[in-house]
């Protein structure tokens, strides 16, 4: 048995559902995002020792998954996208229709992002990152996060207009 | 609600659509292949090493003095710091008035045209509207009228979606930039025209591709073409005329030597050989090595011209500069290094590991340079 195994399966079990999310919006596609958590969990695994004594194994994770993410689709040059159906997740309330046309527009745009965009507008905007943690993780200077999240704004505002005009629930009622 | 909390709603509802999967056996079983493979290239660089031993005893053979000096490790090399690539000068372009042409009637109805004003060399007027960006320019006196004039690149929008791209040649007419007129642009059949260069004669030189790519324009198929000012246009005076049904590429694969460290005096020293083949039929004029290492190992002795230290990283980030292959040619440059603590390497893929190898093209560029893996592992070994 692994001497690292107990805490190892504590921690998969505990980050990989939050892991998933982000590997989703990263890749699009529900076994993409598997495959790049996976691979990413494998390294952590390797490197588990050193990690579990810095207490720095979900930072190393993430940082694996994206880097893995951003140089997987510089080598291999593939386009991603989501699927074109949009399963309703346990927890979604019932969409206004706004909502779906949001959420419809913004995955379409989501796939038609450089890989680097992508990741930039997923970190600092669904995991909340600064930018200068953003910065760390992509292992690129703050300039470049300020560079791409303009350009990535930019796009979106033209592939998913929706973004500027969605009502709020209940307010524009 | 604006705009961005709008993007992380969405970004937070669509996150909510994948499914939990138990992936712990899958990420062990990943954990347990990288063991393998790494197991494997370390016992081949080790047989390298154990073969490059042998035949270097068996050629000094009976020349080797019966108590070998031991020399002192070489003293680390310091190499400047790289210059980091900050925002273009865009000159005159930074912040003017000018009138942007036409942009063709198939471009994208939303691309700015006539007078307008630059700040930071865009002009911006709503979300509605794509923005002009100015991109590059060069300086030549086109219309030989003995003042300087401008070629600017200009782009409607941004990256695959843009409107419309053009180069344009404006002359000065008070505080405002007058379109001379437009060199070449998509409206005549090119998706890239990214680099520009100005040439004697005021004749201006455009690297143009068909292709659009957001890997860089020297990836798909180029051609540089020569324009001049003549009878009230620009017009083609050099290069080809027509793109090639199969336009020629050079095809780069790169191969870096095992970096075997050895003991000498009170530390460590490794060579490492880098390999580029070129097995096809464009000429590379130069290539930019990109070489990540950990953190104690450090350049020594004297193979680093064109090199720098790359700043910002907890690595060892050395850049290179170095002449690129000729067709269906090779070149190998070595390296050495020194380390004054055991190197640790950590198993991870290429590009986020800290000993691998990154190779790119260096300008100038001059046809389609494909790559096979511009990133590889350098393999390191330890005493």
């Amino acid at each position: 048995m692994d001497a690292r195994a107990p805490d190892f399966d504590a921690f998969v079990r505990a980050r990989t559902p939050a892991l998933l999310r982000s590997a989703y919006l990263l890749t699009g596609d529900q076994h993409l995002a598997e495959d790049l958590v996976q691979t990413a969990l494998g390294l952590t695994h390797r490197a588990w020792r050193r990690l579990r004594a810095t207490g720095n194994a979900e930072a190393y994770t993430r940082k694996t998954m994206y880097h893995l993410q951003v140089s997987r689709w510089r080598r291999r040059r593939v386009v991603e996208s989501f699927t074109g159906e949009v399963p309703d997740g346990p927890g979604v309330q019932i969409d206004h229709a706004e909502q779906t046309v949001l959420r419809l527009s913004l995955r379409s745009a989501l796939s038609r992002l450089t890989p680097k965009q992508r990741a930039v507008v997923v970190l600092r905007f669904f995991d909340d990152l600064t930018e200068a943690q953003a910065a760390e993780t992509l292992g690129v200077s703050v300039g470049t996060i300020k560079s791409q999240t303009a350009k990535a704004l930019e796009r979106l505002r033209l592939l998913a207009p929706e973004l500027n005009g969605v009502s709020v629930s209940g307010d524009a009622r | 609600m604006t705009e961005i909390d709008n993007l992380r709603r969405g970004l937070g509802e669509i996150a909510t659509e994948v499914d939990a999967v138990d992936l712990r056996e899958r990420a062990l079983a990943t954990s347990h292949r990288i063991r393998v493979r790494r197991t494997v290239a370390t016992a081949v660089a080790g047989l390298a090493v154990a073969a490059v031993a042998l035949s270097t005893a068996v050629a000094v053979g009976t020349d080797r003095s019966p108590e070998p000096a031991i020399e002192p490790a070489p003293s680390p090399t310091v190499l400047p710091t790289e210059r980091q690539g900050g925002e273009a000068d865009l000159g005159p372009f930074k912040s003017a008035t000018i009138t942007v042409p036409s942009w063709g009637a198939a471009a994208d109805a939303t691309c700015a045209k006539g007078r307008v004003s630059l700040t930071g060399g865009q002009y911006y007027r709503d979300a509605a509207h794509r923005p002009v960006n100015v991109l590059s320019y060069v300086a030549a006196d086109v219309d030989h009228d003995g003042a300087e004039d401008y070629v600017a690149h200009l782009m409607c929008g941004e990256g695959p979606e843009a409107g419309g791209r053009q180069i344009v040649a404006f002359r000065r007419d008070g505080q405002e930039l007058e379109p001379i007129g437009r060199v070449v642009g998509t409206q005549d059949g090119f998706a890239m025209m990214d680099h520009l260069e100005a040439r004697d004669g005021g004749r201006v030189a455009v690297l143009v591709s068909r292709e659009y790519t957001d890997g860089g324009q020297n990836t798909v198929p180029n051609q540089w073409r020569t324009y001049a000012w003549q009878d009230g246009r620009f017009r083609q005076v050099d290069g080809p005329t027509t793109f090639p049904a199969r336009p020629p590429v050079a095809l780069l694969s790169v191969v870096p030597s095992a970096l075997s460290f050895q003991r000498q005096g009170d530390g460590l020293t490794g060579r490492l050989t880098v390999t580029v083949r070129n097995d096809g039929a464009v000429d590379v004029a130069r290539l930019e090595l990109l070489l990540i290492l950990p953190g104690q190992v450090r350049p020594a002795g004297g193979d680093w011209g064109g090199c720098a230290t790359r700043p910002g990283s907890d690595q060892t980030a050395l850049v290179c500069t170095v002449p690129g292959p000729r067709a269906r040619s090779r070149i190998s440059v070595p390296f050495t290094f020194v380390a004054a603590g055991k190197p640790v390497s950590i198993d991870d893929p290429v590009n986020l590991g800290n000993h691998y190898l990154q190779v790119s093209q260096a300008p100038p560029f001059d046809g389609q340079v494909t790559i096979v893996d511009p990133e590889v592992v350098i393999p390191i070994t330890v005493p």
